[in-house]
C-alpha cells in the first residue's frame, strides 16, 4: 500500500533544520500539492498542451528528454510566483535565506508530483551561479527576472571537440571595448532551442594555462548572430540543440565573475547540477515505481513473485538513493566541506538506478514495456518507454560516469592521477 | 499500526508524511558533534585492546581470546552496552543512532561478535522485562557488560518467521510451578560461545506457560514464548569453528532442558514482535557490516597507493580506480541507508512495549537496509580482493577476517531476498 508522498518515510528521525522548522516544511508541501492538483487554474489557464496522462501536467512541451516531468514556461512563472526560485538566495538579493532543506523538500514534493519542472532546475542552477559569482550589476539586472521565473536559462558548455575534454573548447570571446564579441559553435545543449538565455562557456585568452582562459558568459539568445537548431533527441522530442554565435556582441557587464576564472563557475555549475538534479532521481522514481505497481495490480502479473521480487529490489534502491542525497544534503553549504566527490559518486549512482529502474520495468511488462505513448493503450501512457529510453542520456549529461570516476578517485579517496 | 507476518508498511505513509516525522529523535539521543565525539572514543577505546598480530593461527588463539577480553571491557566502560537499556536497570536509553556508531565501530575493529547480540537483539527483548524480577537480574549484568546475552530464533530451516521456530516448551506439569521443558534446535545463533545465556523461542506445545501474556499466533495452537537458557543448563552447543567472523554463529540442541518459572519472560513472540526484533537485528548486522565495509575500503585505498606495479602504484590505473570508487559508492550507500534506518528506530520510544508497537517506517527501512547493505559490502570484499591480489588471500592480512565476517552476517537476521520479500508484501 503507497500513496502520494515524496518525503514520505525517509525523513524520520531526522532533526528539524535551523530556519525552516516542521511547519515551515508542512505549509511548503502543502503548497506545492495545492499547485500540482491544478496547475491550468493557478497559471491562470496558461498550460498549454496537457498530455493526458498522470505526472505530465500543464507542459508546453512533452517531455523534453531528460524525465524531469517536462519543460514548462508557464510553470516556471508560477514557481516564480510563489518564490520557489529564490529560496536560498540571501535577503540582500530578494531571496528567502533558508536553508538548503526547503529547496530539498520542494524538489522532492515536485519530483514526486510530477511537475513539468526540468526549466525550473535551469533557473536554480543559473540563478545559484549568478548569486554566487556575478557582479552586483549584473546581479540587479537579471536577478529580479530570473526569480521571477521570466528567463529560461540554458548551459552552453559541449563543443563538437569538446565533450569530457571541456577545456579544449574553442568558442572564442574576444573583447572589444565595453563588449564581447563571440564566435564559435556549442552543441548538445539542453533546451537550447526554446530558452531565453544561456550561460556560455568560452575561451577569453589564446595564451597561458588554458584552464585560465576560460570565462563565462550569459548571453541572450536572441541576439543578432545567434544561430540555433533543435536536434531531436532519442525520443524524436527537440530536447537539446546546437547554438551557432556569429559575431554575437554581448554586453562586458554580462561577464560572470572575472575573465579567465571561468572553470570555478563551470565547476559549480556542473556540481549543482549534479547534485540537486540528481537528488530528485528518488522522489521522481518513488512515483514511477507506485504508478508501475498501480498498474501491476491491475494485470495479473502481480500475482508472479518473482515480479514483486524485482520491484521490490529498486523500491530498496531507490530508497538508499535517497539516503544517499540526504546524507550529502547534512554538508552541502557547510563552510570547508567538499561534496565534489560525493556530487560526482552521487550523480553517477542515480543515473546507474534509473537506467536500472526502465530495465526492470522492461522486464516485469514483457511486449507491453516496449510500447511507445503513440499506443494509447501503453502502460502508463508510455512514460516508461520514454524515460527509460532517456535514461540513457542523463547518464551522460553532466558529465559521463568514466569522468565522475576519476574525479571521485582523486578527490574523494586521493589516489593518484589515471594512467591509461 | 499492526502488520501481518512478513510485511511492511511501504515507506510512505500518507497524508502528512513530512509533517508525521518527529523531530529530534530520541529524547536523551545524542547530537550530530556528540555522536562524531562517541565514535572517536570508542574507535580509541577499541584500537586499546591488544589486537593480536596474527588471529587465524592456531596459536594465536590465546592472544585473541585477549583481544575479545579486552575489546569487552572497552565497550563496557564505554557504556556501550547499555545504550538501548532503560536508566533504571543501569543502561543510558541513548538509542539506536547512537548504538550504531558502536556497531559500525566494531565491524571495523572485527572483533566483539558477542556485542550486537547482547547490547541490541536481547536488550530489545528484555526491554519488556525492565521491571521485573527477571529483568532486574539480567538487565543491569548486560547493560555493564559482564552478562552477555544471546537471542535464539530460527532453527535449521534458517527462517526468520514462527514457522522457522524449531524448539518446543512442555510445561513441566502439575506442581512443578510454571516453568517449561525444551526440546528442539536452535541454530544460527550468534555469539553462543560467549553467551552466559539465551533467550530462546520456542512452540507452546500446551498454551501459555508462566503466568504472563505470550504472544498468540497459531503456531503449535499455543504460541511461541521466550525462555532464557543459561550456560550450566544441560545443551549441547555446535560450533562455532575457530575459523569464525564476526558472528560465530552456532546451534544449540535442547534435549528436555528445563527452564523454572523464573526464567520465563512475560512476553512471547507473535507476528508483529518477531518482525520487529528482525528488523531491529538486521539494522545491528548492517551496522557491523558497514563498519567492517569501511574499514576494507580504507585497507584497499591504502594498498592501492602504495603497491607498485608497472612502474607506479596501482591506484593509478583506471581499472583499479573502477574498484576503489565502486567500493566507495557500496560503502556510502550502505551508510547512508543503515544510519536512516537506525534513526527510524529512535523515533519509537524506548521505554514502553516497543516490540509490540512496531513502526511501519523502521520495518521498512530496516528491510532496505538489509537487503542493500548485504549485497553492497559483498561487493565490497569481492572488489577489494581484486585489488589486494595473493596477500589478501593470506590468513596473516586482516582482508580475510573482513570477508568471513560478511558472509556470516549476509543471512543472519535475514537474508536480501527475505527482506525483498517483505518490502514485496508491503507495496
Amino acid at each position: 500500500m503507497t500513496s502520494g508522498s515524496a518525503v514520505g518515510g525517509s525523513t524520520v528521525g531526522e532533526p528539524a533544520v535551523a530556519g525552516f522548522t516542521d511547519d515551515d516544511e508542512a505549509r511548503l508541501v502543502a503548497e506545492v500539492r495545492a499547485v500540482l492538483a491544478d496547475p491550468v487554474a493557478e497559471a491562470g489557464g496558461v498550460g498549454a498542451a496537457v498530455v493526458g496522462e498522470p505526472g505530465l501536467r500543464g507542459m508546453d512541451h512533452a517531455d523534453l528528454g531528460y524525465g524531469f516531468g517536462g519543460w514548462s514556461r508557464s510553470f516556471l512563472r508560477q514557481a516564480g510566483a510563489r518564490g520557489w526560485i529564490s529560496l536560498l538566495w540571501p535577503a540582500g538579493l530578494g531571496g528567502a535565506a533558508l536553508p538548503p532543506r526547503a529547496l530539498w523538500v520542494l524538489l522532492h514534493e515536485l519530483a514526486y508530483g510530477g511537475a513539468p519542472a526540468e526549466a525550473l532546475f535551469y533557473s536554480l542552477a543559473v540563478g545559484q551561479c549568478l548569486v554566487d559569482f556575478a557582479t552586483p550589476e549584473l546581479q540587479r539586472e537579471l536577478l529580479p527576472k530570473v526569480a521571477a521565473g521570466e528567463v529560461a536559462f540554458s548551459e552552453a558548455l559541449s563543443e563538437p571537440d569538446a565533450g569530457s575534454d571541456l577545456l579544449s573548447l574553442r568558442t572564442f570571446a574576444r573583447r572589444d571595448g565595453d563588449h564581447y564579441v563571440v564566435n564559435g559553435q556549442k552543441v548538445w545543449t539542453s533546451n537550447g532551442a526554446i530558452s531565453d538565455m544561456a550561460m556560455v562557456i568560452v575561451r577569453t585568452s589564446t595564451e597561458g594555462p588554458r584552464g585560465r582562459a576560460i570565462s563565462t558568459l550569459i548571453i541572450d539568445l536572441d541576439a543578432p548572430g545567434v544561430t540555433r537548431r533543435a536536434i531531436p533527441d532519442i525520443t524524436g522530442e527537440p530536447s537539446y540543440a546546437e547554438l551557432f554565435f556569429d559575431d554575437v556582441v554581448v554586453p562586458a557587464t554580462s561577464l560572470l565573475g572575472t575573465e579567465g576564472g571561468g572553470m570555478a563557475q563551470v565547476l559549480a555549475a556542473l556540481e549543482w547540477d549534479r547534485f540537486w538534479a540528481r537528488s530528485v532521481k528518488a522522489p521522481f522514481l518513488r512515483r514511477e515505481l507506485d504508478d508501475l505497481v498501480a498498474f501491476l495490480k491491475g494485470a495479473s502479473a502481480w500475482d508472479d513473485e518473482s515480479v514483486r521480487l524485482a520491484v521490490a529490489e529498486l523500491a530498496v534502491d531507490i530508497e538508499v538513493c535517497d539516503a544517499l542525497f540526504a546524507d550529502a544534503l547534512d554538508r552541502y553549504g557547510v563552510p570547508g566541506a567538499d561534496l565534489s566527490a560525493d556530487a560526482a559518486a552521487g550523480k553517477t549512482f542515480a543515473d546507474a538506478l534509473g537506467l536500472r529502474f526502465y530495465e526492470m520495468a522492461e522486464d516485469v511488462l514483457g511486449l507491453a514495456g516496449a510500447l511507445s505513448p503513440a499506443r494509447p493503450d501503453a502502460p502508463l501512457g508510455g512514460r516508461l518507454w520514454r524515460n527509460g529510453l532517456c535514461a540513457h542520456g542523463l547518464r551522460i549529461a553532466g558529465g559521463t560516469p568514466e569522468v565522475q570516476e576519476s574525479t571521485v578517485a582523486t578527490r574523494g579517496l586521493g589516489l593518484p592521477r589515471a594512467r591509461s | 499500526m499492526s502488520t501481518g507476518a512478513g510485511t511492511v508498511t511501504a515507506a510512505p505513509t500518507g497524508a502528512a508524511p513530512t509533517g508525521a516525522a518527529p523531530t529530534g529523535a530520541a529524547p536523551t539521543g545524542m547530537a550530530a558533534d556528540e555522536l562524531d565525539e562517541f565514535r572517536r572514543a570508542t574507535r580509541a577505546a577499541l584500537s586499546k585492546a591488544p589486537r593480536p598480530r596474527d588471529v587465524a593461527e592456531p596459536s594465536g588463539q590465546q592472544e585473541s581470546a585477549a583481544w575479545e577480553k579486552g575489546a569487552r571491557k572497552a565497550l563496557g566502560s564505554l557504556g556501550a552496552f547499555g545504550l538501548l537499556v532503560d536508566e533504571a536497570n543501569g543502561g543510558s536509553a541513548a538509542g539506536f543512532v547512537a548504538m550504531t556508531v558502536v556497531l559500525q565501530e566494531v565491524g571495523r575493529a572485527g572483533v566483539g561478535r558477542w556485542f550486537s547480540s547482547s547490547a541490541v537483539a536481547a536488550a530489545r527483548l528484555l526491554a519488556d522485562e525492565a521491571d521485573t524480577v527477571l529483568g532486574h537480574r539480567l538487565l543491569p549484568d548486560l547493560a555493564s557488560g559482564a552478562r552477555v546475552v544471546t537471542v535464539a530464533v530460527t532453527g535449521p530451516s534458517g527462517r526468520y518467521d514462527l514457522a522457522g521456530i524449531a524448539v518446543t516448551a512442555t510445561t513441566e506439569g502439575e506442581g512443578n510451578g510454571d516453568g517449561a521443558v525444551l526440546t528442539g534446535v536452535a541454530d544460527f545463533v550468534p555469539a553462543l560461545a560467549d553467551a552466559d545465556c539465551v533467550v530462546v523461542a520456542a512452540r507452546l506445545a500446551d498454551g501459555p506457560v508462566g503466568g504472563g501474556p505470550v504472544g498468540g499466533g497459531p503456531v503449535g495452537g499455543g504460541g511461541v514464548g521466550l525462555f532464557v537458557v543459561d550456560r550450566t543448563d544441560d545443551c549441547v552447543v555446535y560450533g562455532p569453528g575457530d575459523r569464525s567472523g564476526l558472528n560465530g554463529l552456532a546451534s544449540l540442541h535442547l534435549d528436555g532442558v528445563r527452564v523454572p518459572a523464573d526464567r520465563v519472560l512475560r512476553r512471547g513472540l507473535d507476528d508483529d514482535r518477531l518482525a520487529y526484533l528482525v528488523a531491529v537485528g538486521a539494522v545491528a548486522v548492517s551496522a557491523e557490516m558497514v563498519g567492517s565495509a569501511a574499514r576494507v575500503l580504507e585497507l584497499t585505498v591504502a594498498y592501492a597507493g602504495d603497491r607498485q606495479q608497472f612502474g607506479s602504484p596501482i591506484g593509478a590505473f583506471g581499472t583499479v580506480q573502477h574498484h576503489c570508487v565502486q567500493m566507495r559508492t557500496d560503502v556510502q550507500t550502505a551508510r547512508a541507508v543503515t544510519n536512516r534506518a537506525a534513526a527510524a528506530f529512535d523515533v519509537a520510544a524506548l521505554d514502553v512495549d516497543s516490540l509490540g508497537a512496531p513502526n511501519p517506517d523502521a520495518l521498512w527501512l530496516a528491510s532496505a537496509a538489509k537487503a542493500w547493505t548485504a549485497r553492497a559490502t559483498r561487493r565490497v570484499v569481492g572488489r577489494a580482493h581484486r585489488v589486494h591480489g595473493a596477500i589478501g588471500f593470506s590468513a596473516e592480512h586482516e582482508l580475510p577476517r573482513h570477508t568471513a565476517g560478511q558472509r556470516d552476517s549476509w543471512a543472519l537476521w535475514g537474508d536480501p531476498r527475505f527482506h525483498a520479500g517483505r518490502i514485496a508484501s508491503g507495496l
